[in-house]
C-alpha cells in the first residue's frame, strides 16, 4: 500500500515536468489556434542549449532560464518569419501542419548536425534523497516541482489579474472584437509565442534533468505526451494542462506498479481515449466549447 | 552501373506510398477528417500479410522462431485480401472514434495518440507481433519453393505487379469519386448539417470512408512487406503519417492526380532524391542530417510557391453559382476555423 | 474590416461565448469579373507549378550529376559500412565505420590489394528494414567497385542479409539475431557471438561467479537484437536460481521511479540488465536517487559500447560504473602482437572516426571488424580477385588451422606468406577464430568492467556455455 502512495508521489514529480511544456502548448494553441508540431524539436534544442552552457561551467538553473528565453525568442521569430507569412499567403490549416512538419525536420536534424547523435548529461548536484512518510523525495525533483508550480501560479496571475493577460484571453475568445477594441493583436500574438516558447524551453531542460542522459531524439518521444496531457485536461485551459499532466504522470506510475511496467505508457493513452469518448472537450472547460472543437 | 534494383525499389516505394496516400486522401481530402493515425493501417496490412504467409508460429514456416499470436500459410493473393479486410475493420474501429463531433485539428491529436498507442501495444506485448524486432524472413508472393532471395527479374515482376495494382486502385477510386457516393462524401465535407438535412446518413458515410481508406492503407503495407520481406515498428512511427500528409497537401488534396503528383514528389524526388546529395567530408552522419534538412526545406518551398497544392481540387461545375464557406484569415497569425 | 457595434469591454469580451464566434464565415468577395479572375488564377497556377517543377528539376539534376562524378574510375575498392547513422541507434553506424577505417588505412599504406586502394563509405539504413532497402538498392546499383559490407546491424539485417547474399556481396555482420545461427547464407560472416549465447553466459556468470541465488531481471524486450534476458533467465533457472523480479520496461519513458522502487524492495543479489542507452541512463539515475545503486549488474556487450557508457556514466557518475559488467565474447588476444598492431592503427585513425572513444581499443565489434578486413584482403590475394563471388569461399580456410600452415597475425605477414606460396592461418586482434558451418561463432565469454579502463573481470569457457545453450534453444 505504501508503494501505491510512493508511486503517486513519483507521478506528481513527473507531472510537474510534463506540465511546464503542456501549459505552454495549450496556451499557444488557445490563443493562436495553431498546432505547432515543431514544439518537440524546440524542446530538444532548448535542452541542448542548456547543455552547451552547462558544459562551460554555468549552473544548470541559470542555463535553464537562458534556454527558456532562447526558445521564447526563437518561437516569436518562427511565427513571424514562417507561420504568419504562410498564413498571409493563404495556406490552409492543414498546410500549416505540413509547414510544422517541415520545421520539425529542419530543427531536429540541425540539432543533430551540431551535437551529433550521442548522449549528453547535465552536471549538477542531484542532492540527496529523504523520506517523508511513505514518499521518497529527491532534492532536484522537489526543485523542479517547485519551478513548475511557481510557473503555473505566475501564468495564472498573468492571465487573470493583469491587463495584458486579459488581452490574451480576449484574443483567444474573439480576435475580431478584441482587435476592434484596440488590442494590438500582433503584440499579443508575439507575447503568446514567447510565453509558450519559454515554457517549452523550461520543460525541455527539466526533461533533460529527469532523464539522466538524453540525445536529439528526445523531443519526438515527449511531443505526444505533452499534447495528450494538454487535451486530456481540456485544451486551451492552463489548469487543464496541469490536470492532464497529473493524470498522465500518476496513471503511468500506478500502472507500472499495479499492472506491469510494459503497459505503463499505454495506460495513460487509454485514459485519454476514454476521456475523449466520454467528454471530448477534456476534463476542464477550455476553449473547446467556444470554438466548436467538440460538441 | 546496374540501376535495375534501385529502379524497382523506387517504383515499388512510390506506388505503395501513392496507394496509401489515396487512402489517406479518401479519409481526409474528401471528408475533412484529419487522420494522423493512418500509418497504423499500413502497419496492420503489412503484419497481416506477413502472418498469413509465414504460417502458424509453431509451424515449419517460422524458421527463425519468431513470436506472434497466429498465422497461416495462404497462397497469393489471399494474404493481400486478408490484409485489406483487416485494414477495413481497423478503419471502422478508428472511424468510430472519429465519429465524435470533434473539430479537425483536435481530431488530429486524438488520432496521433491512437497511432502511438498502437505502437506501444505492439512493442510491449512481444507475443503479439514479435515486439521491437518485428517479423522477418517473410516469403515473397509467387516465389517458388520459399526462395527468399529472388533475383532482379523477380524485382521487375514485382514492380510491374505493384504498378498494375496501383492502376486498378486508381481506376476504382476514380469511379468512386465520380459516383453518387463520391458526391455524397463531398457534400458531407462541405456542409455536414446540410447533407444530413438532405437525408444523407453522415455517420455511415464517415465509417465507410474510414473502412475504405483503411483497406487501401493495408494493401499498401501488404505490397511493401512482400518486397522488403521484413517489417518492424521502426517502419511505422507517427512521422510516416506526416510524410503521407505532406504528399497529399503538397500535391493537392481531394483529387487523384494531385495526390499522385504529391506522392511522386515527396516519396520519389525528395526522399529518394536526397540520397544523391554529395557526401560532405568524412562525417557520414552530417550528410544524413543535411538530407533531412533539405527534405524539410523542399517541402517548405513547395508549400510557399503553391499553397493550395500543385493540382488543387477541381471545382465541380454545380458549385460555381454558390459561394462556398471560406476560411477567414487574419494577417496577425490568427486562424479562424469553420 | 467589419465595424462592430458592440460595446468594447474586456470583461464583456471574456464572457462572449457560443457558436456564433466560430460560425461566422466571410466570403472575401470578388476581385473583378469572373472571366478575368479565372484567367488570372490560371496564369498564377501555371506560374506556381512551373516554379515548383523547376526547383525540383534543378535539384535532381544537380544531385544526379554530382553523384555520378563522385565514383572513381574503378581503381578504388569500396567497403560499405551499412547501419544506422541517424535515429536512436545512430552509434551503430559509427561503429561500422570503425570496423573499416583503421584496416583500410593500414592495407592502403602497404600498397593496397592487387593494386587497388580501399575506401570506406557510410550507408545509412536509418535503423529499420523499410528504410534500409532503398539505400541498399542504390548501393548495389553501382557495385562494380563494391568489395564487401561491414554490417548489417541487427536493426535491418533481416531484410538486407538475403539481398546481399543474393547479390553475392560478402558481409561482415554485427547482427546478433539467432535466426542467423541456423540459416545458410554463404556470404554472411559473423564473429561476435549471437545474443542467445550472450544471454546464457550472463545467467551462468551470475550463478557461478557472483554466487547469486536470487536475481532480478530488468530489460526492454528485444532492446538489443533478440534480447538476452529471456535466455539469461532460462539459464539461471536451469542452474537452480530464483528470479525474484522480472521487469519488462517500455523504452524511452521519462520516469521509472516506481519500477526502481520495486527493484529495491525485491532485494536481489544481482541484476540481469538489458537496456538501451536512454532507458538505462534514466533508470539507473533514478536508482541512484533512491539510494539503491549498489547491486552488481550484468549486461550484454551493448553496455560496453561508448554510447552506453557515456549516457550512463553521465547520468550516474563515472565512479558508479564499477557496479556494471558487460558480458562479451572473449579471446585471450588483448595484448598480443596482433592486437598491438590493431591498436596502433585504431589510434591513428581516431581522428577520422566521429564516434571514437578509447573503448574502441577493446571493443569486440571493432576488433573483429579489423580482422574481417584483413581476412577479406588476404582472401582476395589468395584468389587473385577482388570480386566477392570469387574470394568469399576462401575466407573460411584462412581461419582454420592445418598442417604446414603459417600462422600470421597481420595483413603484411599474410601477404608475404601468400607471396612465398604458403598456406596461412590468420589469428588476429580478436584472437583465434572458430567458425561453424553457418559462419557463426561461439566461444569463450568474459565479463568486462565498463568505462575507461575496461578489463575482463572473469572468464567463462565455451564448455560452460554451449551445452546449456543447446539445451535452452532446443
Amino acid at each position: 500500500m505504501s508503494l501505491v502512495i510512493e508511486a503517486a508521489g513519483f507521478g506528481v514529480v513527473t507531472a510537474g515536468v510534463v506540465a511546464l511544456a503542456a501549459v505552454g502548448f495549450t496556451l499557444q494553441f488557445a490563443i493562436t489556434n495553431i498546432f505547432n508540431v515543431a514544439v518537440g524539436s524546440q524542446l530538444t534544442l532548448a535542452a541542448f542549449i542548456a547543455y552547451a552552457l552547462n558544459r562551460t561551467g554555468v549552473s544548470i538553473w541559470y542555463a535553464m532560464i537562458a534556454a527558456g528565453l532562447f526558445t521564447g525568442v526563437t518561437s516569436v521569430l518562427l511565427n513571424r518569419m514562417i507561420f504568419q507569412p504562410f498564413l498571409r499567403r493563404g495556406t490552409s490549416f492543414f498546410g500549416l501542419v505540413v509547414v510544422g512538419i517541415a520545421l520539425l525536420l529542419i530543427i531536429q536534424f540541425s540539432s543533430q548536425a551540431i551535437w551529433g547523435a550521442s548522449f549528453v548529461s547535465y552536471q549538477f548536484n542531484a542532492g540527496g534523497v529523504f523520506k517523508w512518510g511513505p514518499l521518497l523525495l529527491n532534492r532536484t525533483s522537489l526543485i523542479l516541482l517547485g519551478i513548475a508550480a511557481g510557473t503555473m501560479v505566475a501564468v495564472h496571475l498573468l492571465l487573470t489579474y493583469t491587463r495584458f493577460g486579459k488581452s490574451m484571453r480576449a484574443t483567444a475568445a474573439d480576435p475580431e472584437l478584441a482587435s476592434s477594441c484596440g488590442i494590438r493583436i500582433q503584440l499579443v500574438t508575439d507575447a503568446t509565442w514567447f510565453l509558450a516558447g519559454m515554457l517549452s524551453g523550461l520543460g525541455g531542460v527539466a526533461f533533460g534533468m529527469t532523464l539522466g542522459a538524453f540525445s536529439v531524439s528526445m523531443g519526438s518521444t515527449f511531443l505526444v505526451i505533452i499534447v495528450a496531457a494538454a487535451i486530456l485536461g481540456g485544451v486551451g485551459q492552463a489548469y487543464g494542462a496541469m490536470l492532464g499532466a497529473l493524470v498522465v504522470g500518476i496513471a503511468t506510475e500506478e500502472t507500472s506498479l499495479l499492472v506491469s511496467s510494459a503497459y505503463s505508457q499505454v495506460a495513460a493513452f487509454i485514459i485519454l481515449i476514454l476521456v475523449l469518448v466520454v467528454r471530448p472537450e477534456g476534463i476542464l472547460p477550455g476553449v473547446a466549447r467556444y470554438r466548436g472543437i467538440a460538441t | 552501373m546496374n540501376w535495375g534494383f534501385f529502379a524497382t525499389t523506387v517504383i515499388i516505394y512510390v506506388v505503395t506510398s501513392l496507394i496509401a496516400a489515396w487512402g489517406l486522401d479518401l479519409q481526409f481530402g474528401s471528408t475533412g477528417v484529419l487522420n494522423f493515425s493512418f500509418i497504423i493501417f499500413v502497419a496492420a496490412g503489412a503484419y497481416t500479410a506477413a502472418i498469413l504467409t509465414l504460417g502458424s508460429p509453431s509451424g515449419p514456416g517460422n524458421v527463425a522462431q519468431q513470436q506472434y499470436f497466429a498465422g497461416a500459410t495462404l497462397p497469393f493473393p489471399l494474404p493481400w485480401i486478408g490484409a485489406m479486410v483487416v485494414g477495413g475493420i481497423l478503419g471502422l474501429l478508428v472511424g468510430l472514434v472519429a465519429l465524435k463531433r470533434l473539430r479537425g485539428d483536435y481530431e488530429a491529436i486524438v488520432m496521433l495518440v491512437v497511432s502511438l498507442m498502437a505502437l506501444y501495444i505492439v512493442l510491449s506485448d512481444v507475443g503479439f507481433l514479435n515486439g521491437a524486432s518485428g517479423l522477418a524472413l517473410i516469403p515473397s508472393p509467387l516465389q517458388s519453393g520459399g526462395n527468399l532471395t529472388g533475383g532482379t527479374g523477380y524485382g521487375w515482376f514485382y514492380s510491374g505487379l505493384t504498378v498494375v495494382v496501383g492502376v486498378i486502385v486508381g481506376f476504382v477510386m476514380h469511379r468512386l469519386m465520380e459516383s453518387p457516393l463520391g458526391r455524397a462524401l463531398r457534400a458531407v465535407r462541405e456542409n455536414e448539417r446540410a447533407a444530413e438535412a438532405m437525408g444523407r446518413n453522415t455517420a455511415a458515410l464517415r465509417l465507410l470512408v474510414f473502412a475504405l481508406g483503411g483497406s487501401l492503407g493495408a494493401l499498401s503495407g501488404a505490397i511493401l512487406v512482400g518486397f522488403i520481406n521484413a517489417w518492424s515498428p521502426g517502419a511505422w512511427g507517427f512521422a510516416e503519417t506526416f510524410l503521407l500528409f505532406a504528399a497529399v497537401i503538397v500535391g493537392g488534396q481531394g483529387n487523384l492526380v494531385g495526390v499522385a503528383v504529391g506522392a511522386f514528389i515527396i516519396f520519389g524526388l525528395i526522399i529518394q532524391g536526397v540520397l544523391f546529395l554529395p557526401q560532405i567530408g568524412g562525417d557520414s552522419a552530417l550528410t544524413e542530417c543535411l538530407q533531412w534538412i533539405t527534405a524539410g526545406l523542399l517541402i517548405l518551398l513547395s508549400m510557399w510557391l503553391r499553397p493550395q497544392g500543385i493540382i488543387p481540387e477541381r471545382r465541380r461545375r454545380l458549385s460555381r453559382w454558390i459561394a462556398p464557406a471560406r476560411r477567414k484569415r487574419n494577417g496577425s497569425g490568427l486562424l479562424r476555423w469553420r | 474590416m467589419l465595424k462592430d457595434t458592440r460595446t468594447c469591454s474586456l470583461e464583456r469580451d471574456l464572457q462572449a461565448a457560443g457558436p456564433s464566434a466560430s460560425g461566422r464565415s466571410i466570403n472575401p468577395g470578388a476581385g473583378g469579373p469572373p472571366r478575368l479572375a479565372r484567367a488570372r488564377r490560371a496564369r498564377r497556377a501555371l506560374a506556381g507549378t512551373l516554379a515548383v517543377a523547376t526547383v525540383f528539376a534543378v535539384a535532381t539534376v544537380f544531385a544526379v550529376a554530382t553523384a555520378s562524378s563522385s565514383s572513381a574510375a574503378g581503381s578504388t575498392l569500396e567497403v560499405a559500412a551499412v547501419g544506422p547513422f541517424t535515429g536512436p541507434d545512430a552509434e551503430f553506424g559509427a561503429l561500422a565505420m570503425g570496423m573499416c577505417v583503421p584496416a583500410a588505412n593500414t592495407i592502403n599504406a602497404d600498397g593496397g590489394v592487387l593494386g587497388h586502394k580501399l575506401s570506406c563509405i557510410p550507408v545509412d539504413t536509418r535503423g529499420d528494414p523499410a528504410d534500409a532497402i532503398p539505400v541498399v538498392a542504390k548501393l548495389l546499383a553501382n557495385r562494380s567497385s563494391l568489395a564487401a559490407v561491414d554490417g548489417p546491424t541487427s536493426d535491418e539485417a533481416a531484410a538486407v542479409v538475403p539481398i546481399f547474399n543474393r547479390e553475392k556481396v560478402t558481409m561482415f555482420a554485427s547482427a546478433g539475431q539467432s535466426e542467423f545461427d541456423k540459416i545458410h547464407f554463404p556470404y554472411f560472416w559473423r564473429l561476435t557471438p549471437p545474443d542467445a549465447a550472450t544471454g546464457v553466459a550472463e545467467g551462468v556468470w551470475v550463478w557461478t561467479k557472483l554466487h547469486a541465488k536470487r536475481v532480478a531481471a530488468v530489460y526492454v524486450p528485444a532492446a538489443t537484437g533478440q534480447g538476452n534476458d529471456p535466455n539469461a533467465i532460462a539459464a539461471f533457472k536451469h542452474l537452480g536460481g530464483t528470479v525474484v523480479l522480472n521487469q519488462e520496461l517500455t523504452a524511452g519513458s521519462s520516469s521509472y521511479s516506481t519500477e526502481v522502487a520495486q527493484l529495491i524492495r525485491s532485494k536481489p543479489q544481482a541484476v540481469l540488465l538489458d537496456l538501451d542507452s536512454a532507458t538505462a541512463a534514466t533508470y539507473l539515475s533514478e536508482l541512484k536517487q533512491q539510494g539503491g545503486l549498489h547491486f552488481p549488474f550484468i549486461a550484454s556487450e551493448t553496455a560496453s559500447e561508448a554510447e552506453w557508457v557515456t549516457a550512463v556514466g553521465g547520468a550516474i557518475g563515472q565512479s558508479n560504473l564499477k557496479y556494471i559488467q558487460a558480458m562479451e565474447g572473449y579471446e585471450t588476444s588483448i595484448g598480443s602482437a596482433a592486437w598491438v598492431a590493431y591498436r596502433t592503427a585504431m589510434t591513428a585513425a581516431s581522428k577520422q572516426l566521429s564516434g571514437y572513444s578509447s573503448e574502441y581499443l577493446t571493443d569486440p565489434y571493432e576488433l573483429t571488424g579489423w580482422d574481417f578486413m584483413n581476412l577479406m584482403a588476404l582472401a582476395m590475394l589468395s584468389k587473385h580477385s577482388t570480386d566477392p563471388a570469387v574470394y568469399n569461399s576462401a575466407i573460411l580456410g584462412l581461419t582454420q588451422p592445418g598442417a604446414g600452415k603459417t600462422v600470421v597475425h597481420t595483413f603484411q605477414e599474410g601477404k608475404q606468406a601468400i607471396a612465398s606460396g604458403h598456406q596461412i592461418q590468420y589469428v588476429g586482434a580478436s584472437g583465434r577464430i572458430v567458425l561453424d558451418s553457418f559462419h557463426s561463432t561461439t566461444g569463450a565469454f568474459a565479463a568486462f568492467t565498463i568505462g575507461p579502463h575496461s578489463h575482463p573481470a572473469g572468464i567463462l569457457t565455451a564448455g560452460q556455455i554451449t551445452p546449456l545453450l543447446s539445451h535452452i534453444l532446443k
